[in-house]
């Protein structure tokens, strides 16, 4: 592999039952990069998201994420090695405010131990100034600054994704998984919706986007990934994949006029 | 009469110390524990055992332990060993359950802790349970019993205030917020790195710790402890005083001890005719009323009288002149 990639995947695979959800997945995300990962329903996409970030243990495969195996490690170790991801709804902490979304999305470093909150209140108090100014900036970016005292409950579906992805920043991971990062969003706020993604890229987190939208795909990604019947079947950019046969195959009769296809050539 | 309040707000301030620990547990991390009174149980049987001293006169009921041991190391013990009970509980009952079977594994826990302690005479005095606990200090003051009241009163007050400061002090900290965060969606928790598990079970001896301490002031109160004083409904109380005065709120806590247990549950006891005949009526009026209580509050006022506190965040440099931040008011109650 190059020395660019972040996230190696080899061979992944899970079964439910007799159903083989994900089977022999293999693929390679370059840092630096924003890659979709798109399929079909049920090809095995947000599996692949649940095994990548701990939350489902794989069956077998192997995971190199920085160059380090991350397999079988619990969603929190993940996370801490700066592997971050998002679910199909917003899951906001509701009775937080904007801010304190902020503030528990921050690296913790330790820092909300009780014990140190008990005899270290003037360290834990510096560092909570500096997360303020930091979470002030980034809320200010994406246009929930005026919001930051409102319960995270209260914002509109938008505005929820719009935190999530301030979150995102917040943490700092190196890379994030976005699990349709479309849906439960207005069509209107689309648009808000691309432009926090590319100031993801621009605060240096690699992406990878599973989206069912495929012309946001082609506008938001460099390059996408075909997933069908829980394997990868293709990958490169939009344009290529337009021409290859499995994927026309894969697509065909579920969603060839997304692709942009002209069937009848 | 002066005696009676005073005894009355004593039993409030050490329900209160009780109820901001159970907040911890069920208001900031959303832990449904229906056997917290087991806790405060164990801190009242300890401490006790610590300082009961052994046996004067042939025949009297002897207890394990009988270490004559001076009331604030025994309090210590106490509070330890709930904080040990709750670590065991926690680690075994945290770690894989989803949070209603964790309350069902609570309450049967509960339940076989009750009849092993109150069958076991050698124990800690089975159903008859232990008496004969020293008051605190007493020997070393020169109150008389009416001034040593006021005494025990003015050392339970202090000690909820100073439970009550730490608990705040907490509630705000990266700590408390993170409890919070887990509360809300512990997924989504999991996925921002926070280590879910030993998050709850450190919420969940935090809250055994504070249990224990005021078990101890409770025995040592009351002279006396006996698995009377400790039935699975204990707990239930607790939590209507807490829905009462508002979910994860430190003060609301507070307030809602006093209201159920120092108003109303008095109200039923002293000021309610007693049905000849049926001795036990006005106790189970006191469960009645507190299921009331809890069915109303939850359908017309969920958050309770006093909501959580909401973080203001100032900005220094750009809100220099709106950072006097006002206390948030309480909201009017909404009938929807």
């Amino acid at each position: 592999m190059t020395a660019a990639s972040i996230l190696e995947v080899t061979d992944l695979s899970k079964s439910f039952g007799g159903v083989e959800a994900v089977r022999k997945c293999s693929f390679t995300i370059e840092q630096g990069s924003i890659t979709g990962l798109i399929g079909s329903n049920g090809a095995g996409k947000s599996t692949t998201v649940n095994l990548l970030s701990g939350f489902q243990r794989a069956d077998s495969g192997e995971v190199r994420f920085a160059g380090e195996s991350i397999m079988g490690r619990p969603p929190h170790q993940v996370a801490a090695r700066g592997l971050i991801r998002t679910f199909q709804t917003a899951r906001e902490w509701g009775s937080l405010s904007v801010m304190e979304n902020m503030l528990v999305a921050a690296r913790a470093m330790g820092r909300d131990a009780a014990w140190r909150s008990l005899f270290r209140p003037r360290r834990i108090a510096t560092a909570e100034r500096d997360d303020r100014e930091a979470a002030r900036g980034i809320l200010a970016d994406l246009g929930l600054v005026a919001l930051r005292d409102d319960r995270a409950g209260e914002l509109s579906g938008g505005q929820k994704r719009l935190l999530e992805f301030a979150r995102i920043v917040m943490a700092r991971p190196q890379l994030a998984l976005l699990d349709e990062p479309l849906s439960g969003v207005n069509p209107v706020l689309v648009a808000r919706i691309s432009h926090a993604i590319e100031y993801l890229r621009q605060s240096g987190i690699t992406l990878v986007i599973v989206e069912h939208n495929l012309t946001f795909v082609e506008q938001a990604c460099d390059t996408a990934i075909v997933m069908a019947l829980g394997t990868v079947i293709a990958s490169g950019t939009m344009n290529a994949l337009r021409k290859d046969p499995a994927v026309l195959d894969a697509y065909l009769g579920v969603d060839t006029s997304a692709l942009g296809v002209d069937t009848s050539a | 009469m002066i005696d009676y309040l005073v005894s009355v707000l004593t039993l409030v301030s050490i329900f209160a110390i009780l109820a901001i620990g159970l907040n911890v547990q069920w208001g900031w991390t959303g832990m449904l524990n229906l056997t917290y009174i087991t806790f405060v149980a164990v801190g009242a049987y300890v401490s006790a055992g610590l300082d009961v001293g052994p046996p004067i006169y042939a025949g009297q009921q002897t207890y394990i332990l009988s270490l004559s041991l001076p009331f604030p190391v025994a309090a210590l013990g106490g509070t330890l060993a709930a904080g040990a009970a709750g670590a065991l509980i926690g680690a075994i009952a945290l770690r894989r359950l989803r949070a209603d079977y964790f309350a069902i594994v609570t309450l049967s826990l509960g339940l076989v802790v009750y009849q092993v302690v109150a069958q076991n005479l050698g124990l800690f005095g089975g159903q008859v349970g232990m008496f004969g606990i020293p008051q605190p200090f007493a020997n070393n003051l020169p109150f008389s019993p009416e001034e040593y009241t006021f005494f025990y009163l003015g050392l339970c007050l202090f000690a909820l205030a100073c439970v009550y400061l730490l608990a705040r002090h907490l509630y705000r900290s990266p700590f408390g917020r993170t409890l919070r965060a887990i509360r809300d969606d512990e997924v989504a928790a999991q996925a921002f790195a926070r280590p879910v598990f030993w998050f709850k079970l450190r919420a969940f001896i935090l809250g055994s710790l504070i249990a224990g301490f005021g078990g101890a002031l409770l025995a040592h109160f009351v002279g006396a402890f006996n698995p009377a004083g400790w039935t699975p409904g204990e707990t239930f109380l607790l939590y209507t005083a807490i829905f009462l005065g508002g979910t994860g709120n430190n003060l609301g806590a507070i307030l809602g001890v006093f209201l159920f247990t120092g108003v109303i549950s008095e109200a039923t006891r002293n000021f309610i005719p007693m049905i000849p005949g049926n001795p036990d009526a006005n106790e189970a009026l006191r469960g009645v009323v507190g299921g009331l209580i809890i069915i109303l509050v939850l359908r017309f006022r969920p958050q309770g009288i006093l909501p959580e506190p909401r973080d203001k965040d100032t900005d220094r440099d750009k809100d220099n002149n709106a950072s006097a931040s006002l206390p948030v008011a309480p909201a009017t109650p909404q009938l929807t």
